[in-house]
């Protein structure tokens, strides 16, 4: 233990007093920052005034549909005018959106009578594929056709705006007594899972790269000379794992301090999500930092195994996709896992050491499974990475006196018998 | 109690048998010399007493016990490859290396003090190792080794690399660890070296042992029927009867005799005819019995 302890202490404070980590520390939150803000700049700018045009034959309906247009789309303006059709209009149109004084046009059709369906039409703009303002569009003429008809059928105009808004059902888990919202935990759960994603793809593939730097530049001989090689390993993983928590704890910690002193507006879906992490019960977030914290020991396990049978960097990298593979299977499952977080794969795949960790997470943000099943879970965990640390040292400590091609599986195989 | 005993030790890589049957047994205080050419299994048998790998069949003791992982707290290695990290201090490296062989830090520290200034590279001890020569980075392997004063001392080719004065030191430092009762095993393929230093040796070729025992016992097994003599004037006495062969340099000729062949009459002879200014008749030296072991192959 205290070997180990002595090999961790060295691989961390080795990593964090480099300049790359500093930097790295810094600049990848402004990175990003950096990033979201010029999407939010851009998207703000796409929010800005839009000129269109009505053209329809049926002016209440169109004067309906210029009004619905600019309900209920935040930031964004509209500039509507309703258009009478002559002969020459669409070519007047499209002339004016050719020249940027018109974004785009809208020819509504009439329903030539059929009273069960809503007006088409079609939208003519620079391009053809602007889907928001398609579906802002029909919504708009669905509406209007709506509070058009029941107007006819006599329903008071102040009824109408309570008619035409949506119903506001909250969904609720009957086995939980504290409301929760559960758009947000799977938002923080997904969160999780992508934080996990990068941190195993930042830090857990350095715990390969650094035992191929020591196969490389032949420290490894001395190391096992005096120490086990399961120490060597496990002490590795814990000092590089380290680096990456720290670096993933200044992160949070950062974020936590500036959301904590309102410095981040507190409205919008980032709210919400404050708000659900606030509510989240203690043991919700134990179960989400065992996840976290076994996953990442898990993936790191697997990628020092690897990197025990490669020579170079090279290598390394070709391996890191069997590191990479079962989490980014886990994503193709999010959605069924979600939908039905107590069905048998959603069981299986939260109890399966390589899928363990991601999907768990989903389940535990979707509603906190039994204490067997995460007692079963932990278990396997636990005993995946003491098996897969001491596949690794076996293969490590025959690996490293091992030159040329890379290894097949019967050669692995009698590797491990060697040691 | 043998310091290390090894009992018919075989190692098979694939279809490569790197150590054939390997027995030896080394006494406290004594220095061994395992010798061999390049490839001949001196790595192989090294790295199996300090368990790296382990033995296909046959036993190592060491300190009168089966080998087992607490051991090594009593050895030092070098091994034949020398690695260091390389970004780290020379200082802060050897206190950690020594902390791993159950040092304290501070006591770590100071050892390695002393050791650099012994050495004559304390004027290094803060520089990052990377930026050390070949030989500078050799030494500071060698203190390692030693920082937490093994009862017994395993170097792989320890001398190879190093430049006259370096090799010197080394050999220096290794002889009074010797005086101060600790057991040395070196490899190499130096066999000038291990004639000067060793009190027994093994010698190995192609995994196999071709000559073991103590040092004067194996040569006493060689007749002394080498003769060194430096002359001016005729050297027709070369075609003398008693030589088997003979080797002409700029200052000397080196003659093998005939088995029973008489050096006094061969002395005679070549006093008939040149000055002589030198007459020494040799024991043969371990190269010559090695190659004469060995059938004089070479590894390739």
């Amino acid at each position: 233990m205290r070997n180990m302890l002595l090999i961790a202490k060295r691989e961390y404070l080795e990593r964090v007093q480099t300049k790359a980590f500093v930097l790295s520390t810094v600049m990848i939150p402004i990175f990003f920052a950096g990033f979201m803000l010029i999407a939010a700049l851009l998207t703000k700018k796409d929010m800005g005034t839009h000129h269109i045009a009505i053209v329809s034959s049926d002016a209440n309906l169109a004067s309906l549909v210029q009004k619905e247009i600019g309900t209920g789309t935040a930031g964004a303006a509209f500039n509507v005018d309703v258009v009478t059709p002559e002969p020459q209009t669409q070519q007047q149109l499209t002339a004016a959106v050719d020249a940027k004084k018109l974004d785009g046009f809208l020819i509504l059709k009439s329903n030539a009578g059929d009273l069960t369906h809503a007006p088409g039409g079609t939208y003519y703009s620079s391009t053809a594929t602007d889907l928001q303002m398609g579906m802002r569009l029909e919504s708009a003429v669905r509406n209007a056709y709506v509070q058009e008809r029941l107007k006819s059928f006599g329903v008071p105009a102040e009824d109408l705006n309570g008619l035409m808004k949506p119903a506001d059902i909250e969904l609720q888990s009957t086995r939980e007594t504290a409301k929760s919202n559960s758009l947000a935990t799977i938002f923080g759960a997904a969160g999780l899972m992508m934080l996990l994603y990068m941190t195993v793809l930042l830090h857990g593939v350095n715990v390969g790269r650094s035992i191929v730097e020591e196969k490389t530049s032949r420290v490894f001989e001395v190391m096992l000379s005096i120490i086990q090689p399961d120490d060597l390993l496990a002490g590795k993983i814990l000092g590089v794992g380290s680096v990456g928590l720290t670096q993933i704890g200044i992160w949070l910690g950062t974020t936590g301090i500036v959301t904590a002193l309102g410095v981040t507006t507190s409205a919008g879906g980032l709210g919400k999500v404050r708000e659900a992490v606030l509510q989240m019960p203690a043991a919700t977030f134990v179960a989400f930092a065992l996840c976290y914290l076994l996953g990442f020991i898990y993936y790191s396990s697997v990628a020092a195994m690897l990197a025990s049978m490669v020579n170079s960097e090279q290598e390394m990298q070709q391996m890191n996709m069997f590191v990479v593979m079962p989490m980014a299977a886990c994503m193709a499952f999010v959605y069924p896992v979600i939908l039905h977080p107590d069905a048998w794969y959603s069981v299986a795949l939260s109890l399966f050491p390589p899928t363990a960790p991601l999907i768990m997470l989903l389940r535990v943000a979707m509603h906190m499974p039994s204490l067997l099943e995460l007692s079963i879970a932990l278990g396997l965990m636990l005993l995946a990475i003491y098996v897969v640390i001491w596949l690794s040292s076996r293969i490590y400590r025959v690996g490293i006196l091992m030159y040329g091609k890379r290894p097949n599986l019967p050669e692995i195989l009698r590797w491990i018998r060697y040691s | 109690m043998a310091v290390v005993q090894l009992e018919n030790i075989r190692k098979v890589y694939d279809k490569k048998v790197a150590v054939n049957s390997l027995s030896l047994k080394i006494e406290p205080g004594m220095m061994f010399g395992l010798l061999g050419p390049n490839g001949s299994g001196k790595t192989s048998s090294i790295r199996m007493m300090v368990g790296i790998t382990a033995p296909d069949s046959g036993t190592v003791s060491m300190f009168g016990e089966p080998f087992s992982q607490k051991l090594l707290q009593r050895i030092g290695y070098l091994p034949e490859e020398r690695g260091l990290y390389k970004k780290m201090e020379v200082l802060e490296q050897l206190k950690f290396l020594g902390q791993l062989r159950g040092l304290h830090a501070a006591d770590a520290k100071n050892r390695a003090i002393a050791w650099c200034k012994r050495l004559q590279i304390d004027e290094v001890m803060h520089k990052k190792t990377e930026e050390l020569s070949k030989g500078m980075q050799q030494k500071i392997q060698f203190i390692a080794t030693l920082l937490h004063e093994p009862e017994l001392i395993i170097m792989d080719e320890p001398f190879s690399g190093l430049d006259p004065v370096n090799a010197a030191l080394l050999q220096d430092t290794l002889m009074d660890l010797h005086k101060e009762g600790r057991a040395v095993l070196f490899s190499t393929h130096r066999m000038d070296q291990v004639e000067k230093m060793c009190d027994a040796i093994t010698l190995i070729h192609n995994g196999n042992v071709v000559l073991s025992g103590e040092m004067r016992e194996v040569k006493s097994r060689y007749p002394v029927d080498r003769v060194q003599i430096q002359f001016e004037g005729d050297d027709s006495f070369l075609r003398h009867e008693a030589v088997l062969e003979s080797k002409k340099f700029k200052d000397r000729v080196e003659i093998k005799l005939k088995h029973g062949a008489d050096a006094q009459a061969l002395l005679s002879a070549a006093a008939a005819k040149a000055t002589i200014r030198k007459f020494e008749l040799m024991e043969p030296t371990l190269e010559e019995i090695f190659i004469e072991a060995a059938g004089g192959k070479a590894n390739a």
